[in-house]
């Protein structure tokens, strides 16, 4: 039997710590860090019960189980693209995204003991699950469940932009911008805002492996690739939006100060500037991506 | 694929009226991984294993390099190959035992990170193909039956298939060959006081594996108590099939020096080895549910 590079950690190439994933995995390993169970939810039930009114205690709750039911689904999702990087010998990525998968579960984890401490409800929650939350939901499971029979470069490229261009770039970076706002305004929830700062964090490294991860598939496969990420863009930005609107409809009128149109801006201004830096790799070699990748990094998480 | 999101069903675990449940073993795994997972193997101060390589005879520093060679790799082989059994029990929706692995999964990925630097600073054989320390049953194990009944998972995913992925996972790679190799690095390491550096990491290998293992002996258990006979005879064939190719990679390791390195006696290492191999075995026995008595019996065939 041949025993020739069925390892990479043994071969001679060893590890590139040089390659984005790397440098993303070293930030994980300090940044990434932080346990939901040390943050303190006591002001965050005061705040509930003697700072809020009915209809903004719903619209919180609908707020934080969306976000709660997001996190599930991207951490039972994402494992079919992690399989994918395995397969391919990317040792550096699967490295990379054994760190991204263990930060959606303590995700779902903060959100859930925020549940259980604060509002304190042990109802079935999938009630604040609105159509085009759950149609969006469904897309990101059947194009990630698709990898696991076609690991082509458009499969990869439609899973991706989906998971992180659509539901971390757009959805949930908008939707904890929203959040976290809303609730800094008044100085209220600190225990869910440190939640939120932190998610943030990590939603940035993740959002930058999903561009470095288009970027690396259009510099190596080129426009049919392009199309195939800007064709799911543009069936999902709609969906997107109209899942804002849906939240704002059962709230309506919205019992905080938040506009539906400033969120909206946020939402396609973050699309737009990860859209543009994917669009440069239609003009890059794979040398010249990898070169300039890892200058990126401490861009993108600057911007986050 | 079935689409979970039907508009009538809540699709997630964790918004549902049971919420988490954080009395599981699984999620005492997952708590106490995170408080003694997360050390950083880039923080270990590898100076003093500089040093102390340079003072070992060639003989020695070969058969360190050797033996921290077949840990890089098979810590890489549990990286990749644990990734089958995560998306079982996620599609299971067994959700607190799918964020478990996922704690499991990334410190395999560090265990990876640690022994990798580790060759790089200490002995700095960059840029050299190290796989020819593999040995014959060290391929079979780790580049043959691990992988093979790992990814069988992916097209089947009966008891029996994760039964014997996890025994060979668990109980073989990370209860037995793991486990035997750690001891022989600190005992060695300990009695000479040579390299605290690489002492640190296996220190903490040691404890992420102890939760791993506890988490294998947790799911065989609870497919002994499902499943019954049939499934106890399922392991415990595996386990067989598998003790010898393990126990001959310690033979193999050791038949390729003239001199034994560091005056090892092999004899020990191998009682080691079978003593963790029935400790283990011992712990998935005790999970096996009580024969029926022979009025039982009788009362089955009536």
């Amino acid at each position: 039997m041949a025993t020739t590079n069925k390892h990479r950690a043994t071969s001679a190439s060893g590890l590139d710590h040089d390659l984005l994933p790397m440098k993303l995995w070293k930030k994980s390993k300090t940044l990434g860090v932080w346990d939901p169970e040390e943050i303190d939810f006591s002001i965050d039930r005061e705040h509930w019960l003697e700072r809020f009114d009915d209809r903004q205690r719903e619209a919180l709750l609908h707020l934080t189980t969306i976000f709660l039911g997001g996190e599930e689904a991207v951490t039972l999702d994402l494992l079919p693209l992690v399989r994918v990087m395995a397969r391919e010998g990317r040792l550096e990525e699967e490295m990379y995204l054994t760190a991204f998968l263990w930060e959606e579960a303590k995700h779902v984890e903060a959100f859930r003991r925020w549940i259980d401490a604060v509002p304190q409800v042990q109802t079935d929650l999938g009630r604040f699950y609105t159509p085009t939350y759950n149609a969006l939901f469904d897309e990101l499971a059947t194009s990630m469940h698709a990898l696991l029979e076609d690991m082509s470069p458009i499969a990869q490229a439609r899973a991706s932009a989906t998971y992180n261009m659509i539901i971390e770039g757009t959805l949930a970076e908008t939707g904890y911008h929203g959040y976290y706002e809303i609730l800094e305004k008044e100085d209220l929830m600190p225990g869910l805002r440190e939640i939120i700062a932190n998610l943030i964090r990590d939603e940035s490294r993740h959002i930058a492996y999903g561009v470095f991860l288009l970027s690396r598939l259009v510099a190596e496969h080129g426009e049919p690739v392009w199309e195939a990420i800007e064709t799911r863009m543009s069936e999902l930005l709609p969906m997107a939006l109209e899942l804002i609107d849906e939240v704002y409809e059962a709230n309506e009128p919205f019992p905080f100060d938040l506009s539906k149109d400033h969120l909206a801006e946020y939402a396609m201004g973050q699309f737009q500037k990860r859209f543009m830096r994917i669009a440069r790799a239609r003009d890059q070699s794979l040398q010249q991506l990898l070169a300039e990748s890892g200058e990126d990094v401490s861009t993108e998480l600057e911007d986050a | 694929m079935k689409t979970r999101h039907d508009n009538k069903t809540n699709p997630h675990r964790s918004t549902g009226r049971r919420g988490l449940d954080f009395n599981s073993l699984p999620m005492k795994l997952w708590k106490k991984s995170k408080k003694l997972g997360i050390w950083d193997p880039e923080a270990i101060d590898l100076t003093q294993d500089q040093k102390d390589w340079h003072a070992l005879s060639p003989l020695d520093q070969e058969a360190t390099l050797q033996l921290t060679t077949l840990f890089l790799g098979g810590e890489e082989a549990v990286t990749l190959d644990l990734l089958p059994l995560v998306q079982v029990i996620a599609d299971q929706g067994r959700l607190e035992e799918e964020m478990f692995l996922t704690a499991f999964l990334r410190e395999e990925a560090k265990h990876v990170e640690a022994f990798r630097r580790w060759i790089d600073e200490v002995p700095g054989e960059q840029h050299v193909d190290l796989q020819t320390f593999y040995t014959p049953s060290y391929q079979k194990v780790f580049l043959e039956e691990l992988p093979q009944a790992m990814q069988r998972l992916e097209h089947d995913a009966s008891p029996e298939a994760i039964a014997r992925a996890s025994v060979t996972y668990n109980m073989i790679v990370e209860g037995t060959l793991a486990e035997t190799g750690y001891f022989v690095y600190l005992t060695v390491m300990e009695e000479l006081d040579l390299m605290p550096g690489l002492r640190e990491m296996i220190a903490h290998l040691i404890r992420d594996e102890s939760r791993h293992i506890a988490y294998g002996v947790h799911l065989l258990t609870r497919l002994v108590e499902e499943n019954g006979e049939p499934m106890w005879e399922v392991i415990e064939d595996r386990m067989s099939e598998l003790l010898l190719p393990s126990l001959r990679i310690i033979n193999e390791i050791l038949s390729n020096y003239e001199e034994t390195p560091f005056g090892l006696d092999p004899s020990v290492y191998l009682s080691y080895a079978v003593n963790q191999f029935q400790k283990r075995l011992n712990r998935i026995r005790k999970a096996r549910p009580p024969r029926p008595t022979l009025f039982q019996r009788l009362r089955l065939i009536a």
